[in-house]
């Protein structure tokens, strides 16, 4: 039998990454298919291209055995739909205007919305599917859990038989992760195929017919139920791989037992929906330690870190720098207490890309008397210690006075290193600091920080590149849902299938009961 | 004066600025702030009068201010879509420049500065409604009106329907409140926006003419600062046809009972300050009442926290802590 | 050595010609030639001799010593008002409300000068000096506080405020205690006592020139302005006092249009009249946009704007053209300037390469 969508020999090429190479992937009718991968497999990508948000460099698609070639408009009427992990809803306005936003039921005077037909099959959906919604209520009084059901209802109003959920689990508590399994079983019995992309593997195990697993853009496993293949230690053994690491590797050594950052019950919530994002973490970074903190992205490490630079000051619990206690301080005092910070973002909270190099060196030192005397900047000392740094740092095209944003990439990301290790930080906060980089700059940062952890600094590493966790940590703790699931002490590379297991939530000699998607872990 | 002229008086008064009201909201609608509607208005008094002049008949110069109003707003919606000019600034330099024009062509056109009146055969003919009229307080209120303010007084309701029951409406507050969603299910929200640009300019410069021609009479700077009245009622209403409706007649009151209170040495200018400082009260209300309820929900969820209560505690899943020294 | 100067030149040539770069010098001039331009069809559509109108307004700006005097002293209040827009600019801040700021510090001066009439000359003028700031600090600030902590439109509580602004002064001379009951009707004016000669007005003002500069290029307080004003996630980020350093702004553009009101008040007219700074109001805005924020290029768009109304009486007495059509250029002026010529460039040729992908990816098909 012919399945329904068919992807053959795609490949995908980005500036500097092969997204997707020759990759095969289908779909059944009434089947769900998983595709599971860690961050940059290529997961997301492939779906984008089904979904005709982008196309193919080479390889072909064919949609119920005929080729096709479409863009999102032509996905649309061929019966495509993607269930985002970012809504496109309009929060102020209604669930049903929401669902006919783009091909509103007209009357017979053009240009008037026929809201009544509208409504009586928006309800008709509604009511197959077993969802209790208002199609009256407005997107934001509406749960994550709901706004998800109109997502799916959206596309099941244009008529979508084949419909791609990227890690739809992500934003949803247990009971709501519940009730989507019971869509998705519902979407199934209807002949819907199914695409399931998630790195969360008990989810994968209980929902999927079959699974495809992507690692560096190439599809390294496939797996179906029926065989009895597909277990969860199969699937995080293939999404991480066995590699031999090439570059820059730190030494392990014992720790020492001077704490620089102590965290103590933390808490925090998204000050939108107030839904808990860290749930009473505990840990500490100790001097000469690199601690790594791994996990797919999404999973409260962007909060944690925010919290411990001080982007919010809402938060529940302690946070303390070499026995100082920070946790309700502003930046600039954090940081005169010794906290450095490599945003994973540079081009927002790392530099300003309109100024200069000097401009960007000298930021929240400004008043120091390194750069500055009686109010007003020492533009003399400023412009040596920029040129020092340009040379220690080998920060190529820089020059004095030029725009930062004139920089490569990598190039950039040394602007940033060299501003905050020539501060010798206590704590060092490096957040996805290889992001976007290529190989030479790449091996550069990681070299920048296995040295400060020599000089005895504390360095707190989060980066969901599998390959660097494990290459600088000394320690790893992987994020799930905003606790940790598990540490990794004596971290080897034959930690990385443990790694990985905890990834997916699978915490190790814990009976995990599905309880309708509910865990229920056993206490340490 | 008596009650019922005061409310007459501030329907007759309220119906310019009310229609630069429902003008301005769309531009509103689509996140671009309307400073430049006393611009608009300005020229559309100007333009009405010379219209009128022109081709002999109120209605023709008021179809020629709408139109030429129009025009002058597409030039604004090209700069600001196509050119990614500031809109502020750029709807302040039309102000400018509308200011000064109306002054520089004062003479050019009709060979005196400062103003000019009508001959009172072009003036707009005013309309006895059937049963209206025979009404005694609600004639006083609703009857001898020109032909535009009806259309006035009933357009709030017609633009409320657009903005709810049609297409366009739909598109348009989609593309206003979250243009990408509007770009993802295939709206051209570039001709949304001309279209909501074009008709605010429609709108004020009828709303000009409905001013100078109820007057029968060209002032310099006639509009004297209702543009930003009509503003102040935009910010009231949130951009919401009705409430713009709203804040029109209490501005309009406002405005009547200046008028009548000004011969008395009474201090009217607190009266006549009230729209402005309601709309910064309005404008402030929300994003403070936003910020407390955010940070009274954070402060429950904290007493939930040290309380251990039973519900916050089961999200967790695991519950082992690590430290360097185990 | 020959090849090194030929290298050095080639740099030289390919800075100047830099694309970026080129549009940014060369937008004031193109503005300013597309408003004369403008405002020469509007005055050739009505009859008149643009030509002859524009000598007649160089003649009377720069034709005599006389003329030259009024010329600066048209320019002061302009070009401090310019000031006080780009500072606030440069953090972000649009703030628009100079003519409310001038009105509020206006207020203050006749409130010292009515209620404390027989303070010592210099000691009156010295409170009403800080006065007037403080009034138009305050003025600036809100708008201030309700976008920093809000998010408020700060476009729209500055117009506000300065209709609010208008209004107060309006009721001072009408109804207020302070109100002068000789002239129970038009024209309505206060008298100020005290005076600043003109020269100290133009040492004033070169001094806040050479302090703005240097504030601007060498001062902290400067420094973290332009860092939040481009890019205010980066300046969190890195532990700049952002609120400290916008609340800053608001205060320096409010001393800054105060200074205005008060040169225009104790400088010149030495008596507070209704509407005495309409006609100012957004000088300062287009001032800042035509010398792009540059302190010595708004020294100079200043000039322009100063001489253009110096001119303008010379307008009417020699050629029929209204001295009006001076507020059109002032206003083709803005909108042209507000146009960012690179940005229009760049959207050009991003459209055409976008044209060029579109017929290669329908060929390709």
């Amino acid at each position: 039998m012919e399945s329904l969508v068919e992807m053959r020999g795609i490949v995908k090429e980005f500036p500097n990454i092969l997204a997707n190479d020759k990759v095969d992937f289908f779909l059944d009718g009434g089947k769900v298919h998983a595709l599971v991968g860690e961050n940059g497999a290529g997961k997301t990508t492939l779906m984008r291209i089904m979904f005709g948000m982008y196309r193919q460099d080479e390889g072909e698609i064919l949609i119920a055995g005929k080729r096709q070639s479409y863009t999102v408009a032509g996905a649309q009427k061929l019966g495509i739909a993607m269930v985002h992990q970012n809504f496109m809803q309009i929060p102020q306005m209604s669930v049903l205007e929401n669902i006919i936003l783009g091909h509103a039921p007209q009357t017979k005077a053009r240009g008037i919305i026929d809201y009544k037909s509208a409504r009586t099959r928006i309800q008709k959906l509604l009511q197959d599917m077993g969802m209790k919604l208002n199609p009256d209520m407005l997107v934001q009084r509406l749960s994550v859990g709901e706004r998800q059901k109109v997502e799916i209802i959206k596309a099941l109003y244009i008529g979508a038989r084949i419909l791609i959920f990227d890690e739809p689990t992500a934003v949803l508590t247990p009971q709501e992760s519940g009730e989507l399994f019971k869509i998705i079983n519902q979407l199934k019995s209807e002949g819907k195929a199914i695409a399931y992309i998630s790195h969360k593997l008990n989810e994968v195990t209980e929902i999927a017919d079959m699974a495809t697993v992507m690692r560096r853009g190439k599809v390294v496993d496939y797996m179906t139920r029926e065989s009895g293949e597909m277990t969860r230690v199969r699937l995080a053994t293939s999404m991480v791989g066995q590699d031999e690491f090439e570059m820059v590797v730190s030494e392990k050594k014992p720790v020492g037992a001077e704490n620089i950052l102590e965290v103590k019950n933390l808490w925090a919530s998204d000050p939108h929906t107030q839904s808990l994002k860290i749930k009473g973490l505990n840990f500490s970074v100790a001097k000469g330690e690199i601690l790594g903190i791994g996990g797919v992205e999404g999973n409260g490490q962007q909060e944690l870190i925010e919290l411990i630079w001080g982007a919010t000051k809402q938060l529940e619990g302690e946070i303390s720098l070499d026995g100082k206690d920070i946790s309700h301080t502003g930046v600039h005092e954090r940081r005169e207490a010794g906290l450095g910070y490599i945003s994973e973002d540079r081009m927002i909270t790392g530099v300003s890309a309109e100024a200069s190099i000097q401009e960007n060196i000298v930021g929240g030192k400004e008043s120091s008397a390194e750069f500055s005397r009686a109010g007003l900047l020492r533009n003399g000392a400023i412009n040596d210690k920029t040129l020092a740094l340009i040379d220690q740092f080998d920060i190529r095209g820089g020059r004095l006075n030029l725009p930062v944003k004139s920089l490569s990439g990598g190039n950039m990301q040394k602007v940033i290193l060299a501003r905050e290790i020539s501060r010798n930080p206590k704590l060092l906060i490096a957040a996805h600091p290889t992001r976007g980089l290529d190989i030479g700059a790449i091996n550069f940062v990681r070299e920048q920080l296995i040295a400060q952890k020599e000089k005895d600094a504390a360095v707190l590493l989060i980066t969901a590149d599998l390959e660097e966790l494990l290459a600088l940590s000394d320690r790893i703790l992987v994020m799930y849902e905003g606790e940790f699931s598990g540490e990794v002490r004596n971290v080897s590379e034959e930690s990385i299938q443990e790694i990985g297991l905890l990834m997916g939530g699978i915490v190790k000699d814990a009976i995990a009961k599905e309880n309708g998607g509910k865990h229920e872990a056993e206490a340490h | 004066m008596n009650i019922t002229q005061l409310l007459g008086l501030t329907v007759r008064l309220l119906v310019p600025t009310l229609l630069v009201a429902l003008g301005g909201i769309f531009s509103f609608r689509i996140k671009v702030f309307p400073l430049g509607l006393e611009g608009y208005m300005l020229a559309g008094c100007f333009l009405a009068v010379t219209g009128t002049y022109l081709f002999g008949s109120p209605y023709l110069g008021m179809a020629f201010a709408a139109i030429l109003v129009m025009l002058l707003a597409l030039i604004f919606a090209f700069f600001v879509i196509e050119l990614s000019v500031n809109p502020v600034i750029c709807a302040f330099a039309i102000n400018t420049i509308v200011a000064g024009m109306t002054r520089f062509l004062m003479i050019p056109v009709f060979g005196s500065s400062g103003r000019i009146y009508l001959d009172s055969a072009l003036a707009l003919p005013r309309f006895q409604v059937p049963i209206i009229k025979s009404i005694p307080i609600v004639a006083d209120i609703f009857n001898n009106h020109s032909a535009l303010v009806y259309v006035a007084l009933l357009l709030p309701f017609v633009i409320q329907f657009v903005y709810y029951k049609t297409n366009y409406g739909l598109s348009l507050r989609a593309t206003g409140a979250y243009e990408e969603a509007a770009v993802a299910v295939g709206i051209s929200t570039r001709k949304v926006r001309y279209i909501a640009l074009m008709t605010t300019g429609c709108l004020a410069g009828l709303g000009g003419a409905q001013l100078s021609l109820t007057a029968n009479l060209f002032n310099v700077g006639m509009t004297d600062g209702r543009g930003f009245t009509a503003l102040a009622a935009i910010v009231l209403s949130a951009g919401e046809p009705i409430r713009a409706f709203l804040g029109c007649i209490l501005f309009g009151l406002c405005d009547a009972l200046v008028l009548n209170l000004s011969s008395e040495g009474i201090p009217i200018q607190f009266l006549s300050m009230l729209p402005y400082i309601l709309a910064i009260l309005f404008a402030v209300m929300p994003p403070v009442i936003r910020k407390l309820s955010e940070r009274t929900a954070f402060s429950k969820l904290q007493l939930r926290i040290r309380q251990n209560d039973p519900e916050i505690l089961a999200s967790r899943a695991f519950h082992h802590s690590v430290n360097s020294e185990e | 050595m020959k090849q090194k100067l030929t290298d050095t030149l080639r740099g030289l040539w390919k800075e100047l010609i830099r694309k970026d770069k080129i549009a940014h010098r060369i937008s004031p001039f193109v503005a300013l030639l597309l408003s004369l331009v403008a405002a020469g069809l509007v005055v050739t559509a009505t009859g008149a001799n643009a030509l002859e109108a524009y000598t007649a307004l160089f003649k009377g700006a720069l034709g005599s010593v006389s003329s030259i005097k009024q010329t600066i002293r048209y320019t002061i209040p302009i070009f401090l008002l310019g000031l006080s827009f780009s500072v606030c600019s440069r953090g972000g801040f649009f703030a628009i409300g100079q003519e409310g700021q001038m009105y509020a510090a206006a207020l203050l001066l006749v409130c010292v000068q009515c209620y404390l009439p027989h303070l010592p000359q210099p000691l009156m003028m010295i409170l009403m000096v800080i006065c007037g700031i403080v009034a138009a600090v305050v003025c600036a600030l809100i708008p201030a506080i309700t976008k920093h902590y809000f998010g408020v439109n700060e476009a729209m509580v500055f117009v506000m405020l300065n209709y609010i602004s208008l209004l107060l002064v309006e009721y001072l001379f009408l109804h207020s205690p302070l109100r002068n009951p000789d002239s129970a009707s038009y024209p309505k004016s206060i008298a100020v006592a005290p005076t600043i000669s003109t020269v100290a007005l133009y040492i004033g003002v070169i001094a806040i020139l050479i302090l703005f500069i240097l504030l601007i290029k060498k001062s902290i307080p400067g420094y973290r302005l332009r860092m939040v004003g481009q890019n205010t996630a980066y300046a969190k980020a890195s532990g700049l006092p952002v609120t400290q350093t916008i609340l800053f702004s608001a205060v320096l553009g409010g001393g800054l249009a105060g200074l205005a009101s008060i040169s225009e008040v104790l400088g010149v007219y030495h008596v507070v009249y209704n509407n005495f700074a309409s006609a100012l109001g957004f000088k300062g805005v287009t001032v800042a946009l035509l010398g792009m924020h540059n302190p010595l290029g708004m020294l100079f768009a200043s000039l322009l704007l100063g001489a253009l109304q110096g001119g303008s009486v010379m307008l009417s007495t020699t050629t029929d053209v209204s001295p009006e059509i001076v507020s059109v250029v002032e206003g083709f002026i803005m909108f042209f300037s507000s146009v960012n010529l690179a940005v229009m460039i760049g959207r050009i040729t991003d459209s055409r390469k976008r044209r060029k992908y579109h017929k290669e990816e329908r060929a390709a098909q």
